[in-house]
């Protein structure tokens, strides 16, 4: 009786230890990557920044801002992104708003944004761009 | 005499489980230590490798000392706006960027929007870290890979 209580305890021991062990090592294990965020803030700003910087795109984004759309500017953004990763992309200015790559989105991803104010021939605009990971495209 | 020995031999029962349980138990922290320090070892290399990467991308695009490719007037950088002639000579000065740099592997190209390699330097291996960045050439946008390991 008493050899079969020490086994017992035994085995219950070695499991709690092993469990133990285990979630002590799991969060050291998956630190995975450590910029990854750093890099989308880096691609928000890039993004706007070659959009107000190139005469074509301003005016692209000038007309969007008016018209409420553009396609030239969103088949560059569309094949940026094809370089870039699959990310979702945001764009509004004056109330209007487009989407590029964002089909079959999940929620709950983090959203960089950044914002650029521009001239758009009449008067100065604000656009706003955001970017997120799309995890389910 | 006959009650003595079977004792004995439940004493040793015990003592080999006991022997057992630890050794096992030692057996899991060392096998789970040595994971561990293996992943952390390769974040960590990982890590640095990633954020060399960044600052060679975020150089490249914001300042004018070479490898940097950003059309400057004087000291001024305009960031994002590469140069066609730093582009141009891009590769031909990369050799000497690298010599600045012994022992740290770096590899940089611009693509364009099709996917095809306008300009590139320096090779790395297949578990670098690279970013890509983007960027006007003429007017153009480009898409600027910076690696390193």
């Amino acid at each position: 009786m008493n050899r079969r209580k020490s086994f017992v305890f035994s085995i219950e021991a070695l499991v709690a230890l092993a469990a133990a062990v285990a979630i002590a090592a799991y969060p050291l294990a998956d630190a995975g990557t450590f910029y990854g965020e750093v890099h989308m803030a880096q691609l928000v700003q890039d993004l706007l920044e070659v959009t107000v910087k190139s005469p074509e795109n301003a005016g692209a984004l000038a007309s969007f801002a008016s018209a409420g759309n553009s396609p030239v500017l969103e088949g560059k953004y569309a094949a940026m992104l094809k370089q870039l990763g699959n990310y979702c992309l945001r764009l509004e200015a004056s109330g209007k708003s487009m989407e590029v790559n964002c089909g079959n989105m999940t929620a709950g991803g983090s959203e960089f944004s950044a914002e650029r104010i521009f001239w758009d021939g009449a008067g100065f605009t604000a656009a706003k761009l955001a970017l997120s990971f799309n995890r389910g495209a | 005499m006959k009650k003595n020995q079977r004792k004995r031999g439940v004493f040793s029962t015990d003592v080999a489980i006991a022997t057992l349980v630890l050794m096992t138990i030692a057996f899991i922290c060392v096998l789970s230590l040595n994971s561990t320090a293996r992943s952390l070892a390769w974040d960590s290399r990982l890590g640095l490798a990633e954020s060399s990467a960044l600052r060679l991308a975020d150089f490249m695009l914001k300042d004018c000392g070479p490898p940097a490719l950003s059309e400057c007037d004087a000291q001024f950088a305009y960031s994002h706006v590469l140069s066609k002639s730093k582009v141009n000579a891009f590769a031909a000065g990369w050799a000497q960027f690298e010599s600045l740099r012994p022992g740290k592997k770096m590899a940089a190209k611009i693509l364009g929007l099709d996917g095809k390699t306008i300009v590139e330097a320096g090779s790395i291996g297949t578990d670098a870290a690279c970013v890509r960045r983007v960027a006007l050439l003429e007017g153009k946008e480009v898409i600027l890979e910076a690696c390193s390991e």
